[in-house]
């Protein structure tokens, strides 16, 4: 049962962060960055199934495995830049997190050329 | 790893949260300070270790 | 190997508190010693007043009626005083004592020194009586250091030994 696990974490979190704003708010976001890191580990563990079956898929309907590949990467770097974004916001810093959403989208734009390329080549077959 | 880094996090706070009131209640304001330093140092040694092996986990989860 | 992992934290957490209570005692027998100290001084002033006994002798009676540390001074100059003379004896007696007082205080309580059997009654009286004056200030600083001192090192003693257990958890 990962999902009670997670609300668990996510509950006791909660309690934890509220007791230690009170006296020591520096020390609440370190709990709240630890309870991220937790929950994401336990969802990670079963994020394995879902690329298997995503790849199984993709062999069986002849999709480029190139395309996959770059689709998982990019599923990996935005859940990455959520969590740090996420994290810099909740401690009242929005430039900072807006400047890692930035690099984030960046960074996937550039990732996924390959994809836009094939997409682009493929209209202008397309096209007479 | 696990729950109970969040509890050792979270009981280092409140102890240095106490230490520096007691301190600061007997007038000695710099020392409180580098207390509240020393905790906030040691627990971000602990949490970066937890940060670190996200960041694995993510990157051989998915390639990167 | 988990009961003795416990076992050394539970050592750490008393050896600290145990630590942090010495530390704190310091100052409430400083207390405690200066106002023994003014009673003996008391006693002194008495005795040499009202009945004329040789100062070894009052000594050696202010010692039996003395707490530890103050009377353990008191026997010892007496007992120098066999030997050397009354003010060197007197010094050589703080010297060896180990009490808490600090160094300020010892150096108030040798003043005595100088007079001890060298004048006359009234000029003894005096001296002590100056000597008391100064116990005084000196001990209203020490009670004031007790009240800011002693609970900061009973929760400091408490409370850090408490987080390095944690840490080291």
């Amino acid at each position: 049962m990962d999902i009670v696990k997670i609300i668990g974490i996510g509950f006791i979190a909660v309690i934890i962060i509220i007791i230690l704003k009170q006296y020591r708010p520096e020390f609440a976001i370190y709990v709240s960055i630890l309870a991220g890191i937790l929950i994401l580990l336990i969802a990670i563990n079963s994020i394995s199934g879902i690329v298997n079956l995503l790849q199984d898929i993709a062999n069986r309907t002849n999709v480029n495995s190139e395309f996959l590949k770059i689709l998982i990467k990019i599923t990996g770097i935005a859940i990455l830049t959520e969590f740090a974004v996420s994290i810099c916001k909740d401690s009242g810093e929005t430039a900072v997190a807006s400047k890692i959403d930035i690099g984030g989208k960046v960074i996937i734009i550039s990732m996924s050329i390959p994809i836009i390329k094939a997409l682009l080549e493929t209209v202008l077959k397309i096209l007479p | 790893m696990g729950i109970d880094l969040l509890f050792k996090i979270a009981a280092i706070g409140i102890l240095v949260a106490v230490l520096y009131q007691v301190l600061v209640r007997a007038g000695r304001e710099d020392q409180a300070m580098m207390t509240t330093l020393a905790g906030l140092i040691i627990v971000l040694s602990m949490v970066i270790k937890e940060v670190s092996g996200l960041f694995d986990a993510v990157r051989t989860m998915f390639n990167l | 190997m988990i009961i003795l992992k416990i076992f050394i934290l539970l050592g750490i957490f008393v050896i600290s508190t145990f630590l942090g209570i010495t530390i704190s005692k310091k100052y409430s027998t400083r207390v405690k010693e200066l106002k023994e100290f003014q009673r003996a001084l008391n006693m002194f002033e008495e005795k040499i007043k009202f009945t004329y006994e040789p100062i070894p002798d009052v000594f050696f009676e202010i010692s039996q009626n003395t707490s530890i540390n103050i009377s353990k001074i008191f026997e010892e100059a007496s007992y120098n005083m066999k030997m050397m003379s009354a003010g060197l004896a007197w010094e050589k007696a703080i010297d060896e004592s180990n009490t808490k007082l600090t160094k300020d205080d010892k150096e108030v309580i040798k003043g005595l020194a100088k007079m001890l059997g060298k004048t006359d009654l009234d000029g003894q009286v005096s001296e002590i009586r100056l000597v008391q004056k100064f116990l005084e200030t000196k001990l209203n600083d020490a009670e004031l250091e007790k009240n800011k001192n002693e609970k900061l090192y009973k929760t400091l003693g408490a409370t850090v030994g408490l987080a390095i257990v944690i840490i080291l958890i």
